[in-house]
């Protein structure tokens, strides 16, 4: 399934209680500057397992650190 | 019927503070509090062996309710950090308590899913062995192979016992389980060299996968709804871990306690150390215990009033 920018940000927006909203600048943002923390890094992953059929190892996680990057990187993954 | 009929803990005085550790492990108040939940952690002294947190919880156990030793008949410990690797604890703490010849005792190498095994072991021996008291300790001070310089490990784990009180007329009684194993991921949470190791995100992946599925099956088991519970015990790992269980279950987080701000995640004794605190509560009926872990292991049970 191809995954959208704005499916990562509800994900995000879902897990991370102090972040409300998000729009297209903050997708080359680091997470850890969007507020998202280690903690919320493993679940906001685990979502992304979960919905889209796709697995990340503990090195991807560390480096997808955008929602551009996630985004490319699970489009890719389908192809 | 047998079952609990009594817990005592003992949580060591001696405590180290997180807040002590914001800056080396680049960590805010918000963090420690909101997400992690542990302000500190319970450390035993250095001349304290794991039996020795053993014989003080049973001292508290003694303050409790009056226990005949010579009608004690099998004392197991749940540990996998023992005073020696021979011979197993419990026979140092049925030594160091005096009791009686014809007691049976052996340890239970489980950690954070210990607990929950422990009273299906214990139930199950004594039922089959005619059995009358009998008692249950808990003890896995991971003080003994923390690496201070482990964000991952030193800022989660505190020391700590319990003992449980086995027997007839029980306060508590035990109904039916849920157990499982994955050992293919049992790097994920290890002691190699007297140090140990945890793979965070793995281990919050298996439990937010697993607890979520087995609970729903423990239920069933029971023949009970999730509504029909008073009480979730979740093992007590962190608050970010028991707080994700609670929200993907969709349960009431009122029913869903965390209560290990001032000592840590003390392993097998996280269930238990809870249970005392709620065990003399007459509005709880019908209590979920699951503890999750090391192995990587767990196992849930229903505890009815």
């Amino acid at each position: 399934m191809k995954i959208k920018r704005e499916d990562i940000v509800d994900i995000i927006i879902g897990e991370v209680a102090a972040i409300n909203d998000l729009n297209s600048t903050d997708y080359d943002t680091d997470l850890s500057d969007l507020g998202v923390d280690s903690l919320d890094r493993n679940s906001i992953f685990l979502d992304l397992e979960e919905n889209f059929n796709v697995e990340f190892s503990d090195d991807e996680v560390d480096n997808l650190n955008t929602i551009n990057k996630i985004a490319v990187f699970i489009n890719d993954s389908e192809n | 019927m047998i079952g609990i009929k009594e817990i005592a803990s003992y949580i060591p005085k001696k405590r180290n503070s997180n807040s002590d550790l914001k800056d080396k492990f680049d960590m805010d108040d918000l963090f420690i509090t909101d997400k992690i939940g542990i302000k500190s952690v319970s450390v035993k002294n250095l001349d304290q062996d794991t039996s020795d947190l053993c014989v003080e919880a049973f001292r508290n156990l003694e303050k409790k309710v009056s226990i005949e030793k010579s009608k004690i008949e099998c004392l197991f410990v749940v540990t996998q950090n023992p005073d020696y690797n021979i011979p197993h604890t419990s026979a140092i703490v049925h030594g160091k308590l005096d009791m009686p010849e014809n007691c049976a005792c052996f340890d239970i190498s489980l950690g954070c899913s210990g607990y929950v095994y422990g009273l299906s072991v214990i139930k199950s021996f004594m039922i089959q062995n005619e059995m009358k008291q009998g008692l249950l300790f808990t003890a896995d001070p991971y003080s003994k192979v923390i690496n201070k310089e482990d964000k991952n490990t030193s800022i989660l784990f505190g020391d700590g016992a319990s003992v449980s009180f086995i027997g007839n007329n029980p306060k508590l009684e035990i109904g039916s389980f849920t157990f499982g194993t994955i050992g293919k991921e049992f790097e994920n949470l290890i002691c190699k060299d007297n140090i140990l190791a945890m793979n965070g995100r793995a281990i919050f992946n298996f439990a937010a996968k697993k607890i979520p599925k087995d609970i729903p099956e423990l239920l069933q088991r029971n023949n009970l709804s999730k509504d029909d519970i008073d009480l979730f015990i979740f093992h007590q790992g962190s608050k970010y871990i028991v707080d994700t269980i609670t929200k993907r279950l969709k349960l009431d987080k009122s029913k869903v306690p965390f209560k290990v701000e001032e000592y840590g995640n003390t392993i097998s004794s996280s269930i238990p150390i809870l249970l005392e605190s709620e065990i003399d509560n007459p509005k709880l009926k019908k209590i979920v215990v699951s503890g999750f872990g090391v192995g990587l292991s767990w196992s849930s049970s229903v505890l009815f009033k």
